[in-house]
């Protein structure tokens, strides 16, 4: 049991890392931008300002990698003088797609392209060294570090050399040139960008075999966010510019509070209801507790939600609960117990939804597990004892009949942390259901990719969880 | 003809009447004794009717319309397959099968009406022959709709006749029961409340909530049908395969659908609905399935790694098959049938996932589909909007779960006595 | 008085697809020390005639609609479930068919064994786990002491069913009531059961029913048999009787078909057609559609002919002493020639 429960633990690792691969390539080639909106896209119209931001936007989040392979140290002088010509249309014919995309390349190449650029800078027209100098400004800035974690002194050397990167950014950024550059500019500055290409930034910019299989599989997306997630560090919000797990913890306590009451709730009214239609089944009793079961099983969330809302807090007819919301906000200081009846009385219609929706779900689980065992035969042994009909049931039946429907509290795991979404968007509770939706239509994507990862590790751990709490209550059941 | 078809059929009579049913109808017979399932499935045949005959209730084209002095003419039928009208694909196929598929429905009813006395196997293979024509000359008929596109009218009729009428011109139009579009709204009707001529009222575009209800029966049955067809496939193709080959393959298949199954479907689902733009319902039948074909997939597996290792797959073996033909012709029909049952369990909850997306605006906004309504109904606190569309999911799902129980009653050999 | 009365017991099925008389009028008894062998085909309501005594019909589709189960003098029938529990287990005990599904697959086999010793003698826990050791010994289950602490599932079919029959006679019952005890053992195992049963009946002084289809057995185990067809008693009578000279043309038909008695080489005889679903029994006699011997009279209800020391057949055409023996015996001697 101690081993399998060992290996099966060793086993989410690679499962999770597989789950963070799917959901990463997913949100990642689901067409749109992340966080971005109107950011980028719209090439010369667009004012240097706007664009320079929107680079480091880029950069800030790792979109200027490629998402899981990086082949980019592979780029050859000829492209990269077909990626200017197509961006800066210089022949004329490029579409204007085309010449979007071409943009978008050379801000994302960075230095695979200042190696290249300095080559070019040979180039006998002076335009086109006017925009080589021009890209070299760009892409020869480099990188800051992430200076949000490890111990003190290591943040505190990582901002050092940030503030190192931010001068000699400042000074590369300053050499570039106007449209209205004379010719003896660009050649000077042609020449200054010469002398900036020291041997030492030769070596930097030139690639080892084995520097490029590391670029291959360490410069991408995915490795830089796994990087950050070993240290659960899951990146800032594109939106607030905040580290997203302080938002995200903040966030639980709503979603738990509201779930776990409505789970407990909706299993021990659940259990007795399922076993008493299970034992009485046939009967007038069972047919009236079935249809209800049937009706509130059938009814979607996000209905019984909005006609409770609108019945008991809109005014129409009643307004005796809050219209939403997890707590009243207020400024003189409440008791606790003031706190605690708030809390409540806002909880009172979420907590009923919830429990109505799984509830009828939990019920028929117990209804048909007591029914397939009722028919058993060690039931008709048990009677054959003389046992007496209760403890026929509680004793022989439930204790089988309730086997699955104990475990599925395992797979419950993820929604009682992450909450539900309709009903946390219906009663407007600050939970994590409302978080990953307004999230999601923000195009928050590293919010976005911290929900799904969270929820799919509890769901892994949930399954576990089940499949040993199965061992536990089923002899039958055993792993070695 | 009679007595010559009866005289052909009578040697054979003897030994084919002791001919066994097959599994299908012996599942068949046990499902109709249950009076609620067959009434349910009524239900939902009346459903899909009301589904294909939409237009013919609710249109703001006239069937007839003929001012004075000029030639009759026929808006209602043009407009069945003109692409400003009904943009969406899926009105498209509901029209082609009001016209065309009524047409083609008539033959093929007229030949199962007539081959109800025959004996088993002739009247099986006559049945599905007939079955297969229809359906491939309805396809053909699709084909043509697609490949002749008609765009035409932007006339709002209704108000073309009061114009003329108080020009003085006299209008002869006939109008379906509801001469309304459920699509483009009246300004003048915004907000309405229940009347003689709006039964639900309007919605806050001045668009008559019963018809937007009626045409959203087409887009909750094609969504339930479609995205759960895609996935039983793509499910069963993958299942299939874990569970005859087994061993490598098999744990392949099984960790991958391990992933699948941790990550999170309803937020994964909203996630990629959010990304992607201009969606469409295609689009969302799409990311249905693409979250839902784990469960297809892991029956089909237990019921293959069962049933794999039974005689008759040993017999196909011997005898020589290859392994396509044993997966496909042995093994899958003997294994399909819990798939079956829970494909339709799966098409109430797929609509429910529409609605709910549609109900979060994460939906398709064109079409008049019933969470979007009743996501209308919440921003504007109108009763109607909220019941209304309520009901309708209510009752689709509710009939959808009771016929998937009746035939999973059918299917359990325990209940039978 | 007899231990046990059966008396025009009538057990009816309602289901959607009509009512299944399923035990129409069996009436036959008991004694004290006595084994009753009760025979016949599947599906001819051996099996629900036991699960009536105890009154252990799924009740809905199942009812008693007729007929009296007198128990020393009480009748099981109309008595209040109180009193029936205090029966059930203590009084009279079963073992079921089934072995394999028959116990609670998350109990141990002890707790199991120890239920009903708990719920009908007044005695600790302690002393109930020694009876149940005692009682798993005596079955001859080896290394009893680890075992009770077993699970069924980690038992073999034969163990289980010594664990079966351990519950039932852990409270010395006066009936117990074997429904096809051995049908699901091996040939071994089952010869072992028989002769628990035997001498367990010996040291206890019990009656037993023992349900079965298995004629070998009963000629070796029981002192009087019961002849059911399609859920009515064809013939009643001591075990030497009814082999020697079988008054009813199914009696006749079952022993004929015996294996045992055909000689190697010969075909196996069988009794014509089917026996006849629940739904459509025959009017009058229910054997008649099969019965070689069938007349017009048949439709009529058979009457019984008491044919003294306890033998009595339901027949319209019983067999004379002479032509049983004959019938019996012609297929030995045919197939010698």
């Amino acid at each position: 049991m101690l081993q399998y429960t060992i290996k099966r633990l060793l086993l989410v690792i690679p499962t999770f890392f597989l789950i963070s691969l799917l959901i990463f390539v997913v949100l990642n080639i689901a067409p749109g931008r992340p966080g971005a909106t109107g950011g980028a896209g719209q090439g010369e119209q667009q004012n240097q300002e706007q664009k320079e931001s929107y680079r480091i936007f880029k950069e800030q989040f790792n979109l200027d990698k490629p998402i899981l392979i990086n082949t980019r140290f592979s780029l050859t002088r000829d492209e990269v003088r077909r990626l200017i010509e197509v961006a800066y249309n210089l022949d004329g014919t490029a579409l204007a797609r085309d010449r979007i995309k071409a943009q978008e390349a050379l801000d994302d190449y960075r230095e695979y392209l200042v190696r290249h650029l300095v080559e070019l800078l040979d180039d006998p027209d002076p335009a086109f060294q006017r925009l080589v100098v021009n890209q070299l400004s760009v892409s020869a800035q480099q990188p800051f570090r992430n200076d949000r974690r490890g111990s003190e002194e290591r943040r505190q050397r990582a901002r050092e050399e940030n503030q190192r990167i931010g001068a000699e950014n400042l000074a590369v950024k300053q050499m570039r040139l106007d449209a209205d550059a004379s010719p003896e500019e660009i050649a000077a500055m042609v020449q200054a960008w010469k002398d900036w290409y020291t041997p030492d930034k030769q070596e930097r910019y030139t690639f080892t075999g084995r520097e490029k299989l590391s670029i291959l599989l360490l410069d991408t997306r995915f490795a830089k966010y796994w990087g950050n997630l070993l240290y659960l560090d899951f990146g800032l919000s594109t939106v607030d510019r905040r580290p997203v797990l302080p938002t995200l913890l903040g966030k639980i306590r709503y979603s738990l509070s509201l779930t776990t009451i409505a789970v407990l709730l909706a299993y021990t009214i659940a259990i007795p209801i399922g076993i008493l239609s299970a034992v009485r089944q046939g009967t007038r009793l069972d047919a009236i507790v079935t249809v209800i079961l049937f009706i509130m099983f059938s009814l979607p969330t996000f209905f019984t939600g909005t006609v409770l809302l609108k019945l008991f807090s809109e005014g129409d007819p009643f307004a005796i609960f809050p219209t939403g919301d997890f707590q009243t906000m207020h400024s003189d200081p409440w008791t606790t117990w003031q706190t605690f009846k708030d809390i409540v009385w806002h909880l009172v219609l979420p907590i009923t939804t919830y429990t109505s929706v799984s509830l009828a779900a939990l019920s028929r689980y117990a209804r048909t597990g007591v029914i397939d065992v009722i028919r058993s035969d060690y039931i008709r042994t048990a009677r054959a004892k003389g046992l007496s009909e209760p403890a026929v049931i509680l004793k022989h039946a439930v204790r089988n009949g309730m086997i699955p429907i104990l475990t599925l509290l395992g797979g419950l795991l993820p929604t009682v942390v992450a909450g539900s979404v309709v009903i946390e968007v219906v009663f407007n509770i600050p939970g994590m259901g409302q978080y990953i939706y307004n999230a999601i239509q923000l195009r928050d994507y590293n919010a976005v990719m911290a929900v799904l990862l969270a929820s799919s590790f509890l769901a892994l751990i949930g399954i576990l969880l089940s499949d040993l709490s199965y061992a536990l209550v089923d002899p039958r059941i055993s792993f070695d | 003809m009679a007595d010559l078809e009866s005289a052909v059929d009578a040697p054979v009579a003897a030994d084919a009447r002791q001919e066994d049913p097959s599994y299908g109808e012996i599942v068949w017979g046990q499902f109709r004794k249950r009076r609620l399932a067959m009434a349910c499935l009524y239900g939902l045949v009346g459903l899909f009717l009301l589904a294909v005959y939409a237009p013919v209730l609710a249109s703001n084209k006239p069937f007839i319309w003929q001012p004075a002095g000029e030639p009759v003419q026929f808006p209602w039928f043009i407009s069945l397959f003109d692409r400003t009208f009904f943009e969406n694909q899926v009105d498209l196929f509901f029209n082609t099968l009001l016209v065309f598929g009524t047409i083609i429905a008539i033959p093929v009813a007229v030949v199962f009406v007539r081959t109800r006395n025959r004996l088993r196997r002739p009247r099986r293979a006559a049945r599905s022959r007939a079955l297969v024509a229809g359906i491939g000359a309805f396809l053909l008929c699709f084909a043509a709709v697609q490949a002749f596109p008609v765009q035409k009218q932007k006339e709002v009729f209704p108000r073309i006749q009061a114009q003329l009428e108080a020009a003085g011109t006299e209008v002869r139009a006939v109008y379906p029961p509801l001469p309304y579009s459920f699509r483009d709204g009246d300004i003048d009707q915004i907000g309405q409340p229940i009347s003689r001529a709006h039964l639900l009222g309007t919605d806050n575009a001045g668009r008559d909530v019963l018809t937007r209800l009626l045409f959203g029966t087409r887009i909750s049955l094609t969504i339930g049908v479609f995205a759960v067809a895609l996935y039983i496939t793509l499910g069963t193709i993958i299942g299939s395969i874990a569970g005859y080959y087994g061993g490598r393959v098999d744990a392949l298949i099984q960790r991958i659908i391990e992933v699948v199954i941790c990550v999170p479907s309803l937020f994964l689902i909203l996630t990629v609905a959010a990304f992607i733009e201009n969606r469409s319902i295609f689009h969302i039948m799409v990311i249905i399935a693409a979250v839902a074909w784990t469960s297809p997939a892991r029956l089909i597996r237990a019921e293959f790694l069962r049933l794999r290792n039974l005689d008759f797959v040993s017999a196909a073996r011997a005898v020589g098959y290859r392994e396509r033909t044993i997966i496909f012709k042995e093994i899958l029909p003997n294994a399909i049938a819990p798939v079956l049952v829970a494909a339709t369990f799966g098409v109430a909850r797929a609509i429910l996932i529409e609605s709910t997306m549609s109900f979060l605006g994460l939906g398709d906004i064109t079409v008049p589909s019933w969470g979007q309504i009743l996501n209308t109904g919440r921003t504007t606190s109108d009763w109607v909007l909220i019941l209304a569309p309520g009901f309708a999911i209510f009752v689709t799902v509710s009939l959808l779960n009771l016929v998937g129980e009746g035939f999973r009653d059918a299917l359990d050999p325990k209940l039978r006595k | 008085m007899a231990l046990l009365e059966v008396k025009d017991l009538k057990t009816w099925f309602y289901t959607d697809d009509g009512v299944l008389r399923s035990v129409d009028g069996v009436s036959f008894e008991i004694d004290r020390g006595e084994t009753l062998g009760v025979v016949g085909e599947s599906g001819c309501g051996k099996s629900v005639t036991a699960m009536s005594i105890l009154r252990l019909i799924p009740q809905p589709p199942g009812r008693i609609v007729g007929g009296q189960i007198l128990f020393e003098g009480r009748d099981l029938v109309t008595l209040p479930i109180k009193e029936l529990r205090k029966v059930r287990g203590n009084d009279i005990s079963v073992i079921f068919q089934e072995p394999m599904t028959s116990l609670n697959p998350v109990y141990t086999v002890g707790d199991q064994t120890m239920e009903a010793i708990l719920l009908h003698q007044s005695v600790d826990e302690d002393e109930a786990r020694a009876i149940a050791l005692d009682m798993l010994k005596r079955v001859g289950i080896p290394a009893a002491e680890t075992r009770i602490d077993e699970y069924p599932h980690q038992m073999s079919g034969g163990m289980k069913q010594r664990v079966m029959i351990a519950m039932a006679l852990s409270c010395k019952p006066k009936l117990l009531i074997a429904d096809e005890p051995t049908t699901a053992l091996d040939v071994t195992i089952q010869a072992q059961i028989l002769e628990l049963l035997q001498d367990l009946q010996q040291s206890e002084g019990m009656g037993i029913m023992l349900i079965t289809h298995d004629l070998g057995v009963v000629a070796e185990t029981c002192d009087r048999v019961v002849v059911l067809y399609a859920g009515q008693v064809a013939e009643t009578a001591d075990t030497g009787a009814l082999f020697d000279h079988p008054a009813h043309p199914y009696t006749v038909g079952l022993l004929r078909s015996l294996p045992d008695r055909a000689p190697p080489g010969s075909r196996l005889y069988t009794i014509e057609g089917m026996v006849p679903s629940p739904q459509d029994f025959p009017t009058g006699c229910r054997f008649r559609t099969r019965c070689p011997h069938a007349s017009e009279a048949c439709a009529e209800l058979p009457p019984v002919h008491d044919l003294g020391d306890g033998h009595r057949v339901w027949c319209h055409h019983p067999l004379s002493r002479e032509d049983a023996r004959a019938l019996t015996a012609e297929r030995t001697e045919g197939g010698w020639q």
